[in-house]
């Protein structure tokens, strides 16, 4: 049975290559995220293991879905390709269980194979893709290549239970069929079921409906209306697949003035033809493209805000805070210049700086501090400032500059008068001739302060004053190994260091690259199978092509006719899923005040290229498939 | 493109032959095969299974490149043309009836009779006209706008006759239409194809190996062995001369016996 099952994939190598090729590059996905676990290198790199871990563990998992979802598409159409030749095996006597154990056979063959390639590609890959990780995560770290044993049985046990389901099926299918059926299976007719016009037009509606709403969400209404956007969104592209835009390519058809140029109707009803048949596929394309395209702007947007709101908040690169009394202040000091000269790193810039605290409000006054110990400017969170800080009687007395702790400010959505805990009002007037604030929480309003209210505020009851020590060096990615000889002596002193905030950024990064991986492979298996289907059609097309060469339809008119039916096949998702993550983006831009015109940009061009020249290699494949010169 | 002919002769064929080469074997399918087609001919090329008969149709058609030999269509060599001329050759001068149809599917009725004059790219109007003019001629007129798949076999090859016959082609070439057909539908198209070269002196050349089929044609021509074998031209009455055939179609078998 192994024989045949070899002999069978030797003879159907060029059917079976791509796909092969596709579980391989799976696999070697899979290995690689899986082999994460047992790299020593990473190990010995990342303080953040576990995170990256897990996270690599949870790309595995969505990796294997989007795997099983191509091999069961794939397998289906190979199947289906092969219903005659299993017809034939069982008229001539072969058992279906003996089919069946064929078709097992060829699976674990093209299986095992695939796990072999796959797994050799991640062992070879495996450091570039540590290295590219470490690069992102701005780790320095002598990456080798190690071959793991573990991370091999992994990838097997987990492509074993991708493959599975996929070969039960495909054996319980072809048990269900009857001989005349399986003969019968690969002269399906393309009939076409009736275009309800009116329902392209009500999709249409719909799917602007829903941009509207999107579009006119605010910060209050967009979790709301996201989930009703979001279900309009799939509806409606679903409608406009299905159904309008087959409409609009048979009323195209219907003007022979345009369509039956240059046997363009060949491409007009093929291209309505193959949307209609490909509706789900399609939609899913588009509208897990457009999900992974926003998912990948908000989340490089992201990354860029975390690092200048960190950067914002905490434009130190080392600090600690003591009591204004505390006699190991200057010790303290000494230790970290010592670090940073034992580490090589050189000072840039230091500050000691007074901060003024109330009633132990330790999580929101550790950033209320005074900006310059030399200024005579302080800036406080206004909602925990005692009204008593600010002496008078009279509306004129009460009111206090307004800075926005929001970076872009959003001016006139300040209140006039800000509640304070007692239950007064403070009321707040904006002024342009202050300083700009570094504080960045949202919903927080900051007032300054002068000399006098500070030594009226220091005199409240409640109120601390502490003294911290702030330092900047050249070299603030290289601060892991300094802060880990710091953090056991300076922690209780509210020590920070910017590898803290790095941390962040970088476990973000990660889930970023881990999100941009799993997306291209999703991308890659949706597009290969909508390459496999259109290759499952070629040999049914190769005849009606060959007829077309033999009453004379020129070679290059076919070969455009091929790329017209093919290239919108690729096209329409890719601009569905650009429209769709244009409106969500914008929408999410309005609402978050936030800029995404260099993430989209970037992420809708690696989704263009990607796409077209997937469907290059579509429309040439296919046409070196069904376009065989005639020998002349 | 040399379009003169020489008196009403639209193709000769001289010495024609081929040979295929398999796996180090050469096999001679056609050999020193002459034949001589006149305009508003309707000739028919009958002969065993693997006689040849498909390879000089392939020749003919310019599918297929002759091992030796020459073929003159309107007096000019084809072996002269390169490939964009062979293929302008066949889309303008030649007309195609396929056993198997070969009608698209995803096209209508009138589309795919539209569809080599599209290929040629002539302005659609007059695509128009000309897809209803044939198709009133070969009574397709009520099914136009119907797919493949919703017609009978008998319709598919009248509307794969009329896309043939749309370009206006100086010669026709059937490859066993009545093959896929039903005895109703074969007599139904035979009777087609008899007007068509009656009427609009349409010059026809079938290939086929029955008998009946054979019997609507002014002339018939055996081949056997890649070897021409006998020609036969009909009479006044069909009944006659499918007996004549019939009895050459017995000459012939009986010599292969021998």
């Amino acid at each position: 049975m192994f024989n045949m099952a070899l002999r069978n994939l030797r003879r159907c190598w060029q059917d079976y290559l791509a796909y092969f090729l596709s579980l391989s590059a799976i696999t070697t996905t899979l290995n690689l995220f899986l082999g994460l676990r047992y790299n020593p290198f990473i190990s010995a790199a990342i303080s953040s293991r576990d995170e990256l871990v897990s996270s690599s563990q949870v790309a595995s998992v969505l990796i294997l879905l989007i795997g099983f979802n191509f091999a069961w598409y794939s397998s289906d159409f190979f199947l289906r390709k092969r219903y005659r030749e299993m017809g034939l095996y069982n008229l001539y006597g072969m058992s279906r269980t003996r089919i069946g154990g064929m078709i097992f056979s060829e699976n674990l063959l093209l299986g095992t194979a695939a796990v072999v390639l796959g797994s050799a590609l991640g062992f070879v890959l495996s450091k570039l893709f540590v290295m590219a990780l470490l690069n992102i995560l701005n780790l320095q770290y002598a990456v080798g290549l190690r071959f793991s044993i573990r991370a091999l049985r992994d990838t097997a046990l987990y492509f074993s239970l991708l493959l599975s389901p996929i070969v039960l099926r495909s054996t319980w299918l072809l048990a269900r069929y009857d001989l005349a059926s399986l003969f019968r299976a690969e002269k399906a007719a393309q009939s076409e079921p009736k275009l309800r016009r009116w329902l392209g037009f009500f999709s249409l509606v719909i799917l602007l409906g829903g941009y509207a709403l999107a579009l006119s969400s605010s910060v209050a209404t967009v979790a709301v209306n996201f989930l009703l956007v979001a279900a309009l969104t799939v509806v409606s592209s679903y409608g406009i697949v299905s159904t309008f835009l087959p409409w609009i390519i048979k009323s195209l058809r219907n003007r022979h003035a345009l369509s039956w140029r240059k046997g363009r109707l060949i491409a007009w009803s093929q291209l309505e033809y193959r949307i209609r048949s490909n509706v789900n596929l399609l939609v899913t394309i588009s509208i897990t493209g457009a999900a992974a395209m926003i998912a990948l702007g908000v989340g490089f947007n992201a990354t860029q805000l975390i690092e200048r709101q960190n950067n914002a908040v905490q434009p130190w690169d080392l600090s600690f805070v003591v009591q204004e009394n505390d006699a190991r202040q200057d010790s303290y000091h000494s230790l970290v210049l010592e670090k940073i000269n034992a580490h090589g790193l050189t000072l840039t810039a230091q500050s000691i700086q007074a901060v003024l605290r109330y009633n132990s409000r330790e999580t929101v006054a550790g950033s209320a501090g005074l900006r310059n110990s030399e200024d005579t400017l302080y800036y406080a969170f206004a909602e925990f400032l005692p009204l008593s800080a600010f002496p008078g009687s009279s509306d004129q007395g009460r009111t206090v500059p307004l800075i926005q702790s929001n970076i872009r400010g959003d001016r006139a959505a300040a209140p006039q008068w800000l509640p304070l805990p007692s239950g007064e009002e403070l009321q707040l007037q904006e002024s342009n001739e202050l300083p700009p604030v570094n504080f960045t929480y949202h919903g927080s309003y900051f007032v300054f302060i002068d000399d006098t209210r500070l030594t009226a505020l220091r005199a409240l009851p409640g109120a601390q004053t502490l003294v911290s020590y702030n330092y900047q060096v050249d070299k603030r990615e290289a601060l892991g190994a300094l802060t880990k000889e710091l953090k056991p002596v300076l922690e209780e002193h509210e020590f920070h260091s910017h590898e803290f905030n790095a941390y962040y950024v970088r476990i973000f990064r990660l889930y970023l690259l881990l999100g941009f991986l799993v997306g291209l492979v999703f991308l890659a298996s949706s597009c290969s199978i909508l390459f496999f289907k259109q290759m499952a059609e070629t040999r049914a097309d190769e005849a009606r092509y060959r007829a077309l060469l033999n009453i004379g339809a020129p070679y290059r008119t076919l070969s455009g006719v091929i790329a017209l039916q093919t290239l919108p096949l690729f096209i329409i998702p890719l601009a569905l899923g650009v429209v769709h993550s244009l409106v969500a983006l914008n929408t999410m831009a309005v609402v978050l005040k936030e800029d995404f015109t260099l993430p989209i940009t970037i992420t809708i061009l690696s989704f263009t290229i990607i796409f077209l020249s997937l469907a290059a290699l579509t429309t040439r494949t296919y046409r070196k498939a069904v376009l065989r010169p005639l020998s002349t | 493109m040399h379009t003169t002919s020489e008196h009403d002769i639209i193709l000769e064929t001289r010495r024609l032959g081929k040979t295929y080469n398999a796996r180090g074997m050469a096999c001679q399918a056609l050999s020193d095969f002459d034949l001589t087609i006149r305009s508003g001919e309707f000739t028919a090329i009958m002969g065993p299974s693997g006689s040849g008969k498909t390879t000089l149709l392939n020749l003919l058609a310019t599918i297929d490149k002759p091992s030796s030999g020459t073929i003159q269509f309107e007096g000019n060599d084809l072996a002269t043309y390169n490939s964009p001329q062979l293929s302008a050759f066949r889309r303008e001068k030649l007309g195609f009836i396929f056993q198997d149809f070969n009608l698209l599917d995803s096209l209508s009725v009138e589309e795919n009779i539209a569809l080599p004059l599209s290929l040629a790219g002539m302005p659609p109007v007059e695509q128009e006209t000309r897809a209803a003019a044939v198709a009133t001629l070969l009574g397709i007129n009520d099914i136009l706008h119907k797919r493949p798949y919703e017609i009978s076999g008998g319709q598919k090859q009248r509307c794969a006759a009329a896309r043939a016959l749309a370009s206006n082609p100086a010669l026709i070439l059937a490859d066993e239409p009545t093959g896929n057909l039903d005895s109703r539908s074969a007599r139904e198209l035979l009777a087609s194809l008899a007007a068509l070269n009656r009427d609009r002196a349409a010059t026809i050349l079938m290939v086929t190996h029955d008998a009946f089929a054979a019997s609507w044609c002014g002339r018939v021509v055996f081949i056997k062995d890649g070897r021409r074998f006998a020609e036969l031209r009909s009479g006044t009455d069909r009944e006659e001369f499918f007996s004549r055939i019939i009895d050459m179609l017995k000459a012939l078998e009986g010599e292969s016996n021998v």
